[in-house]
C-alpha cells in the first residue's frame, strides 16, 4: 500500500479533525476554569504550566494549525488553484511546512 | 440502481458551502482572539475577564458554538460514512456526536451567563 502524500495530507486533515472534535470538552473544562474567578483562572494557567498537560496542550495547538491551514489549502484549491498531480503535492507540502512554520514562530514568541 | 445527482435534496451542496463558511468563521473567532489578548498586553485575568464580560461578545460565542456544533457535524460525518460500513453503526455514532455537540451549546451559555 503506498499512498500518495496529498492522500495523507488528506487522511491526516481527517484525523486532526477527529482529534480536535475529542479534545474540546478539555477546552471547555479549561475555559469554566479561567472564567468562574480569579483562582481559578490562576489555577487554570498552573495546570497548564504542568510538564505533561503543556506536552499534550503543544501537541494539539500543532493539530489544530495543521488541521487550519490544510483547510485553507483546501478552499484556495476550491477556488480552482494548485489542482493538477504536481503541483497538489508541492502545495500540500508547502501547507505542511506553513503548519510548522507558524507553530515554531508561535511557540518562540 | 441508486442515481447520485448534485442539484437538488441531499446532493451535498448545502453541506459543501456550510462546512467551508463555518471554517472561516471559526478561523477569525480565534484570530480575533489573539489579536486582542497580543494589542492588550497579553493573557491576563483581566483581559480575559473584560473580553467575556461584554455582551457582544457572548453572542459573538455563542454563535461560534454554533459554527462548531455544525462544522463537525458535517466532518464528522463524512468521515463515519466513509469508514463505517455498517448503517446501524454508523447512524448511532453519528447520533452520539450530535448528542455531545448540542450539548456543548448549553455548556458554553452556562460558562458565559453564570460567571460573576
Amino acid at each position: 500500500m503506498d499512498f500518495p502524500l496529498t492522500a495523507i495530507a488528506s487522511i491526516m486533515h481527517r484525523v486532526a479533525g477527529i482529534a480536535l472534535f475529542m479534545f474540546i470538552p478539555f477546552v471547555l473544562y479549561f475555559f469554566k476554569l479561567s472564567l468562574e474567578s480569579e483562582s481559578s483562572f490562576d489555577m487554570a494557567k498552573v495546570l497548564i504550566s504542568q510538564f505533561h498537560i503543556k506536552i499534550f496542550l503543544f501537541l494539539m495547538y500543532f493539530v489544530f494549525l495543521y488541521h487550519l491551514f490544510s483547510g485553507i489549502k483546501h478552499m484556495i484549491m476550491d477556488i480552482g488553484y494548485f489542482e493538477t498531480k504536481d503541483a497538489s503535492r508541492r502545495f500540500a507540502i508547502v501547507s505542511l511546512f506553513t503548519t510548522l512554520f507558524f507553530y515554531i514562530l508561535s511557540v518562540l514568541l | 440502481m441508486i442515481m447520485l445527482s448534485n442539484t437538488g435534496w441531499k446532493s451535498g451542496l448545502k453541506e459543501w458551502i456550510v462546512q467551508r463558511l463555518t471554517g472561516i468563521y471559526i478561523t477569525f473567532y480565534f484570530l480575533f482572539i489573539v489579536f486582542y489578548l497580543f494589542l492588550n498586553g497579553g493573557f491576563t485575568y483581566l483581559n480575559w475577564i473584560n473580553l467575556f464580560s461584554s455582551f457582544y461578545f457572548k453572542i459573538i460565542t455563542v454563535l461560534f458554538i454554533f459554527n462548531i456544533v455544525l462544522h463537525l457535524g458535517i466532518g464528522m460525518s463524512i468521515v463515519t460514512t466513509d469508514y463505517i460500513s455498517s448503517s446501524m453503526l454508523r447512524v448511532f455514532v453519528d447520533f452520539l456526536v450530535n448528542i455531545f455537540l448540542l450539548s456543548y451549546i448549553f455548556f458554553i451559555m452556562q460558562i458565559l451567563w453564570g460567571f460573576k
